[in-house]
């Protein structure tokens, strides 16, 4: 019997939060509708690509970034009025700290073996202080830095 | 019946090595042998059949001279790819490090091999643990074994038979259509299918918003993401480092706990561990769960969840109950805005971790020499898939100084009340909390590429991603078979570091429920 009045309950709230959930979906999307969708501009998008050097300043990667936001913006429906930001879960605990004391070391070797390039005991790379180059075809696909992925070729270079 | 072999226990192997009845050299041999038969469903990215085999004959040598190092000597375990190991190519599934030799060892991998665990590869997993598919490996996808053409019975452990054969049986090995194959759950795809099919018998995935319990659930195993600081990281290559978690994938709750009491515990060499000393967990073999207060939160219901899975979660909650526990209902208000705080926490992460993804020290390096930014593009481009770059682009939008309060430290706010939803329910005397995992049973491929990868994850990390938002430990266990033959199954959770609770209550329903384990015929 308790069974049956539980699993009604049950039954019954979760039905009762399926139409709630639907609303509250819908009207996440209605909320959306109303924002205004974030549009990435020129200076915006190059200015992220200084910064992230990942290459994607293009149709698609302009288009994964306002699906982003898009996406985050769903926060703003959420009250954080008074409410403290948690950047850990361990944040009532003292981190540990080592002993100022060496306890390995010698494996310059082992360091330096995976590196591509090395020129005796250095890391090698190109000169820097130099700004990414401006890009000819703007919004085009494939004006990457580097090789096509699919193809090989080399792009933009 | 003889069990077989790869449906056994932990504990039955261990008890066949120590009487001789069983050799290492042997056990290794036979996942090699399912390792290979299994090549379809390319649950590895690297093998090593050769350090496997010698590190075999080195256990039976202890095991001989009665010198065994315990419970896993001989075990056949995998690692995801994103484990640091000594020697052995860890790529993460990418191009940036299809070409990485760790020097080192990850903590988890060292205590493995320190008792004697035999390493069998690397397994399959999403570029960098960004999906939940295991599709978007640079080394193709990795299938589930459920309906994908191999042939296999299924063995019930309590009745110590394999299910009777019925009209179903056809159904069973059929494939959706020819060219199709369903979905092994991700990012740890790989580790979940080789314990799935007794490639070996335990494996390490790692788990930042599902990507342990999902595939464990896809492919009807066990994944345990322990409390976040208990498990060390170091080693482990970060997506999400306030996040991230190793987790463990096994066939049963008793094998996994098993494994937990190997693995946890502080480690210098990872200062975001806890320093409490770590009691191991010890589950009865007749658990006891009267008295229990199991609650159902109303807001892990979303639209899209099939009707099977809502069936199974009322269904245990009801054998829960017959069984003694009490078993109510909460409200977790924050759940639905988990994805979203996840998507800015991860984005901005990786928008930092990623950084060092350079070419210069080790990884892949471009050709384009002209200056180190457009190296560092050229490399990062050529190393990266787009699911990456996005994330690390739209990271670094989240981070600018204009959008940091409205994005990143939100994000973190949204978290805390996503934590405090979990308090506010265990300070109710709540022991632990019953969810589904997955909103239906695995998609075929052609259904899961119609969307992309971020509208995958809201819908594939809906029920998981609070649990690593708030730091509680969770199971994932297979319940029963849906319509489909495909695996259903649930979760649940518990207080921080109280996984002697969350397994024992795992292992009682374990018990009653029989879920059938794979055996392959090949």
């Amino acid at each position: 019997m308790i069974i049956r009045f539980i699993l009604r309950n049950v039954y019954r709230n979760i039905y009762i939060n399926q139409f709630k959930a639907s609303l509250a979906f819908s009207s996440n999307a209605i909320e959306l509708g109303k924002m205004k969708q974030t549009k990435i501009d020129r200076q915006t998008i190059e200015h992220l690509e200084r910064l992230a050097l990942v290459d994607f300043a293009n149709q698609a990667g302009i288009r994964s970034l306002e699906e982003a936001i898009e996406f985050a913006d769903q926060l703003s429906a959420v009250d954080t009025e008074g409410v403290e930001p948690m950047i850990t879960v361990l944040e009532d605990r003292t981190l540990y700290l080592q002993d100022d004391v060496v306890t390995e070391g010698s494996c310059k070797s082992e360091v330096m073996r995976n590196a591509v390039k090395t020129e005796e005991s250095y890391f090698v790379s190109p000169p820097g202080n130099i700004p990414l180059p401006p890009k000819t075809n703007w919004y085009d696909e494939d004006n990457a830095f580097g090789k096509d992925r699919d193809s090989g070729k080399l792009c933009n270079t | 019946m003889a069990i077989p072999r790869s449906c056994m226990s932990i504990r039955e192997i261990a008890s066949s090595l120590q009487n001789g009845v069983l050799s290492s050299s042997e056990l290794t041999s036979f996942c090699i042998h399912q390792i290979k038969a299994t090549k379809s469903l390319n649950a590895f990215i690297t093998v090593a059949e050769k350090e496997a085999e010698d590190l075999a004959i080195q256990s039976d040598v202890r095991i001989k001279n009665g010198s065994t190092r315990g419970l896993l000597d001989g075990l056949p375990v995998a690692f995801k790819d994103n484990f640091n190991t000594k020697g052995t190519r860890t790529s993460c599934g990418s191009q940036m490090l299809a070409n990485y030799y760790p020097p080192y060892n990850a903590t988890v991998v060292q205590k493995l091999l320190n008792e004697g665990a035999i390493m069998m590869g690397k397994t399959n997993m999403d570029e960098f643990a960004m999906g939940s598919g295991t599709v978007d490996s640079i080394y193709g996808p990795t299938k589930s074994p459920w309906r994908s053409g191999l042939r296999y019975k299924l063995w019930h452990r309590n009745k110590h038979r394999h299910q009777a054969s019925s009209i179903m049986e056809k159904e069973q090995f059929s494939t959706f259509t020819d060219k199709d194959w369903f979905i092994a759950g991700g990012s740890s795809g790989g580790s979940a299918v080789a314990v799935a099919v007794g490639s070996c018998f335990a494996a390490l995935g790692s788990d930042t918003g599902g990507s342990t319990r999902n595939p464990a659930a896809r492919c009807g195993i066990v994944g345990l993401k322990p409390t976040y600081g208990l498990l060390s990281r170091y080693g482990l290559i970060p997506l999400v480092n306030s996040l991230d978690v190793p987790g463990i994938l096994t066939k049963t709750v008793d094998d996994a706990s098993l494994l937990l009491n190997v693995l946890a515990g502080h480690d210098p060499k990872d200062s975001t561990t806890v320093l409490d000393p770590f009691c191991p967990v010890k589950i009865s073999e007749e658990p006891n769960i009267s008295g229990v207060h199991v609650a159902m939160p109303e807001e892990y219901y979303c639209p899209g969840m099939s009707s099977e899975v809502v069936e199974t979660w009322k269904e245990i909650a009801d054998l829960l109950e017959r069984g003694g526990a009490k078993v109510t209902n909460v409200s977790m208000p924050h759940t639905q805005y988990s994805i979203s705080c996840y998507s800015v926490l991860n984005c901005c992460e990786v928008a930092s971790n990623f950084a060092r993804y350079d070419g210069i020290e080790y990884g892949h390096r471009a050709t384009n020499e002209s200056s180190t930014e457009s190296l560092y593009a050229a490399t990062r481009h050529e190393g990266f898939n787009e699911v990456v770059r996005g994330r690390i682009l739209a990271g670094n939008y989240f981070l600018l100084k204009r959008n940091y309060d409205k994005y990143f430290q939100k994000a973190l706010k949204v978290r805390r009340l996503i934590s405090n939803d979990f308090l506010g329910v265990f300070e109710k005397g709540v022991n632990v909390i019953l969810t589904p995992v997955t909103l239906t049973d695995s998609p075929p491929y052609s259904l899961w590429k119609l969307k992309d990868s971020r509208q995958q994850s809201s819908i594939e990390d809906y029920c998981t991603q609070p649990a690593n938002m708030a730091g509680v430990p969770a199971v994932s266990f297979p319940c029963k078979l849906s319509s489909q033959q495909l695996p259903i199954s649930l979760q649940l959770m518990a207080p921080c570091f109280h996984e002697q609770t969350l397994l024992t209550v795992a292992k009682w329903i374990e018990q009653r429920l029989d879920f059938p384990l794979l055996d392959l015929e090949v």
